[in-house]
């Protein structure tokens, strides 16, 4: 990852912070910590919007975060072949399926259904507001939900061009705009970090426990054990 | 002498702490930049395939660092190529690395070979 695309993640993931809308649930990951997925099986998601590149992209980007978060991710575009073969081109046909079927196909312990609210660029006068919306849902192999998430953010380049460190970032983020239009793959980067990466416990209501390849793994489920044998005293 | 101990203390702390927040599990090379142009830029695809294959190629040492499902998508990039025994060799990789792959590609490696 080059400077400028660090800067830029960074950046978002200053705006995206104030996008979050969740609430307290202190029993939000009961059902993810009785399951302890190992493999996770990522279907295409399912795309609201007009943009037909969105539900590539969206699926391009998810293994990283959730194979650096200790899972086994199905190779997302072996898994879109196969399932062509099968007879699912469609990412709705793929989501209305029956998921214990799917996770039978694969012999996955979960799987990954996303659905893309908002993928759009609204050109304003003075700058370009982009924002996404996307929905996760993880869904055991007998087909009970492990986990969800709802997290939107937008980007406005020209609302923080103020000078200093972030003006810089931004005239270099909107040079970058002119030539390829990228601001989507970071936006996106970002609320799949924030829903997927942020390490879960009782002081955060997002994210996903780590997974058995993560080093963590360990030190997360004796944690959770010790919480849940001194829930009747404690609290 | 305990006080010269303590900013090296601190610094044995601090760089510590700065490697492992960087730490990634795998080696992912240019896997997702690699499905975009899959999926977007058709006119790039036959070299962004051949990068992509060199690295994995690269990661065929037994070490173990390359990122999950990276071995299995270049053997599906070569069955879409064609390539049925190039793509078995790749699934044959991920199948020995994963073992959450094997259900998976146990009947697929089974029915290339079969062909």
């Amino acid at each position: 990852m080059n400077k400028l695309n660090l800067a830029l993640l960074l950046l978002i993931s200053m705006i995206a912070t104030g996008c979050a809308t969740t609430t307290s649930e202190p029993n939000r990951l009961n059902a993810f910590h009785d399951a302890q997925p190992t493999s996770i099986l990522v279907v295409p998601p399912m795309n609201e919007v007009t943009d037909v590149q969105a539900t590539t992209s969206v699926l391009a980007t998810l293994p990283y975060f959730l194979g650096e978060k200790g899972f086994y991710v199905f190779p997302v575009n072996t898994v879109k072949t196969l399932l062509e073969f099968e007879g699912y081109y469609e990412p709705a046909e793929v989501h209305a399926a029956p998921p214990e079927q799917l996770a039978n196909l694969f012999k996955a312990d979960a799987i990954l259904y996303v659905t893309i609210y908002e993928w759009t660029s609204k050109y304003m006068v003075l700058a370009t507001v982009t924002q996404v919306d996307f929905g996760y849902k993880l869904v055991s192999a007998d087909g009970s939900l492990l986990w969800e998430e709802r997290l939107q953010a937008e980007y406005t380049p020209n609302n923080n061009s103020g000078g200093g460190l972030i003006g810089l970032i931004v005239e270099a983020v909107e040079a970058a705009a002119e030539r390829a239009n990228p601001t989507y793959i970071p936006l996106t980067k970002t609320v799949h970090a924030r829903a997927l990466g942020t390490p879960a416990g009782n002081s955060s209501n997002q994210g996903i426990p780590v997974g058995p390849y993560h080093p963590g793994y360990d030190k997360y489920y004796q944690r959770v054990a010790e919480e849940n044998g001194t829930d009747e005293t404690a609290e | 002498m305990n006080k010269r101990l303590i900013p090296v203390a601190l610094a044995v702390l601090l760089a510590t702490g700065c490697a492992t927040g960087n730490k990634q599990l795998y080696d992912w090379g240019e896997y997702e930049q690699t499905l975009f142009v899959v999926y977007h830029e058709p006119a790039y695809k036959e070299q962004a395939l051949d990068n992509y294959l060199t690295f994995v190629r690269e990661h065929n040492n037994g070490q173990g660092t390359l990122a999950p499902g990276l071995y299995a998508e270049a053997g599906t990039f070569l069955l879409e190529q064609g390539d049925v025994n190039g793509a078995v060799a790749f699934y044959k990789m991920e199948y020995e690395r994963w073992p959450e792959s094997r259900p998976m590609l146990g009947i697929l490696i089974e029915n290339l070979e079969a062909q």
